[in-house]
């Protein structure tokens, strides 16, 4: 289990404590992360730390979710269709001394009084199709609030965490997964700049490097250089030597994590993404073969 | 079940009450009925439309929810609503007063940022679903609602571009250009400026077919898919055609998807 020790970023308040809010939800995801977004964007960026947890299924992963609250002193923000899922967070949470909100409960509350009428229990909300549908659209959502390294805390929930230097196509590669329904983080690997801890209790088999040949990256770079309006050759962005540098730094972290790299370098990014589709399928067979030795 | 027949739902918000909608329709779904009405208060401010709301409220079946900040509001509202007999769901209030006494400092009240805040949130969640529904040539119905039209041979890099310009907020449809299938009729209808082309050198196309090929287990000259006659056709007939639409044409031949879609991006904005 992933410990979270680690997880803040050393920001606080003078006159409060800052908030680590766990989401969680069955297949209401996108309403639970509506909710949240909602909340955060009330309170600003800073302050609040969301955690979340959709598409839950069992309710072993739902009382894990609720004890890792419970250490860690977690506000619970929920939202089950399941009305069995819902008595349980409420039920636990009250036993842990967890303060839980119940986003979906007031609203179905409301509904039967006026109706005079109670819901079907459980009744299935959505299409199969919708659920896929709705997976990739939570996918893409994660993946946008996990680009380039923003919120290292989400990482844990990654599908497949993309690294690489700058230039390596991990946005759009990301993107790409996620619109299969992958949740795809990204984290840049920048000589100076220590990866985040959090990277480093990642499974290898979910973590896939990205290079590209030092030629192409010079090219990109120029280019992107003269776009700004600066001079390209004067800039240590594209010096070779500087390129050479980010190039042995991230080749260190790759090996370092024992993880597949891929070069881009004359590759389309479907090509790319395919296979890791394809190793993100096999690895958990192949883990149970090989015990996940190195 | 009469009453559910003829419910009507009123959204009362501070901002554009998108997050009560969302939550409401999703339970809705669990009866056997969907709201016959809904009725939207947005960007509302202080007290001021409550005695509207609740008259109204009290006229029909309905129920009343509420996204508001403002906890002065809220329990005037919750008086109101209860004194009427009417269902007031005050969906995330409770959470805001408790974040507020544990981050020790008040929730935004300033309603324009909020609104600039909400919109965004939802431009974005509306531009990567459209993207998702009308990527690849589906959907396209939906093409005259799109931001941006992005058609390309196969392996141009279209929807990576897609989804990242859609992650910026912009509706993104995109659309293979195939020799053998006539594309769409509909793209006519979009205005040429809202059209992009994506081309590609014929000597990458066919590097990048080859090594699908190789991929998928074939030997690359078992196909015409990589062959230098079929990538020549492929790309003339998709050039002349971007052409006759007066798409912009992006080469992304050795271009990283971020750096077109910069392009097109500083494009849009600036429209």
């Amino acid at each position: 289990m992933v410990t979270f020790g680690e997880r803040r970023n050393g920001f606080s308040f003078p006159d409060g404590e800052n908030v680590d809010l766990f989401v969680l939800s069955d297949c209401l995801s996108e309403v639970a992360e509506a909710c949240a977004s909602w909340i955060t964007r009330r309170f600003g960026k800073t302050g609040i730390e969301i955690t979340r947890f959709g598409s839950l299924t069992g309710e072993d992963k739902i009382r894990e979710a609720l004890d890792e609250a419970s250490r860690t002193g977690a506000v619970v923000l929920h939202c089950f269709l399941s009305g069995e899922y819902r008595r349980l967070v409420k039920e636990t949470c009250l036993g842990q001394g967890t303060d839980e909100y119940d986003a979906f409960s007031p609203v179905l509350t409301g509904l039967e009084t006026a109706a005079g009428q109670g819901p079907k229990e459980d009744r299935a909300l959505l299409h199969p199709m919708d659920r896929e549908y709705f997976r990739r659209v939570r996918a893409v959502e994660y993946t946008i609030a996990a680009d380039d390294g923003g919120n290292p805390s989400i990482l844990k929930e990654a599908d497949v965490v993309i690294v690489g230097i700058s230039r390596t196509g991990k946005s759009p590669l990301c993107m790409y997964l996620a619109h299969r329904g992958i949740m795809a983080a990204n984290v840049p690997l920048v000589p100076g700049i220590e990866p985040p801890p959090q990277l480093f209790r990642i499974p290898r088999t979910r973590i896939v490097g990205l290079t590209r040949s030092p030629v192409s990256l010079g090219e990109i770079r120029t280019r992107r250089m003269s776009m700004m309006g600066l001079p390209p050759e004067e800039s240590l962005y594209v010096r070779s030597e500087e390129i050479m540098r980010e190039i042995d730094y991230a080749s260190g972290i790759m090996e370092n994590l024992g993880i597949v790299i891929f070069d881009v370098t004359k590759r389309a990014i479907e090509e790319t993404a395919h296979e890791i589709l394809a190793l993100l399928a096999g690895a958990q067979e192949r883990h149970s073969f090989h015990g996940g030795a190195k | 079940m009469d009453a559910l027949e003829t419910l009507t739902l009123f959204i009362v918000s501070d901002s554009t009450g998108e997050t009560a909608e969302h939550v409401a329709l999703a339970a809705i779904s669990q009866f056997d009925t969907d709201f016959s009405k809904i009725v939207r208060y947005r960007y509302v401010e202080g007290s001021g439309k409550i005695d509207e709301v609740v008259s109204r409220a009290a006229a029909v079946p309905s129920i009343v929810v509420c996204t508001l900040v403002d906890r002065q509001t809220r329990s005037v509202f919750a008086e109101k609503t209860a004194a009427a007999g009417i269902p007031f769901v005050d969906l995330l209030g409770p959470m805001v007063d408790a974040l507020e006494m544990r981050l020790g400092r008040k929730p935004l009240q300033a309603p324009g940022l909020l609104r600039k805040l909400d919109e965004d949130y939802f431009q974005k969640i509306k531009a990567v679903e459209f993207a998702i529904q009308c990527d690849d040539g589906r959907s396209t119905e939906s093409l005259p609602e799109a931001d941006l039209v992005i058609l390309g041979v196969s392996r141009t890099g279209k929807t990576p571009l897609s989804m990242y310009i859609a992650n910026k907020g912009f509706k993104a449809a995109n659309i293979p250009l195939i020799p053998e299938v006539d594309p769409p009729e509909i793209i006519r209808k979009v205005p040429s400026s809202k059209i992009v082309g994506l081309i590609i050198s014929a000597e990458r196309l066919i590097q990048i077919r080859q090594e699908r090929l190789r991929l998928l287990g074939l030997e690359p000259s078992a196909s015409a898919y990589a062959t230098r006659e079929r990538v020549d056709r492929e790309l003339q007939a998709a050039t002349d055609y971007l052409k006759s639409l007066g798409a912009r044409i992006y080469d992304v031949t050795d271009r990283a998807v971020e750096e077109t879609a910069q392009e097109i991006l500083d494009f849009l904005r600036a429209r």
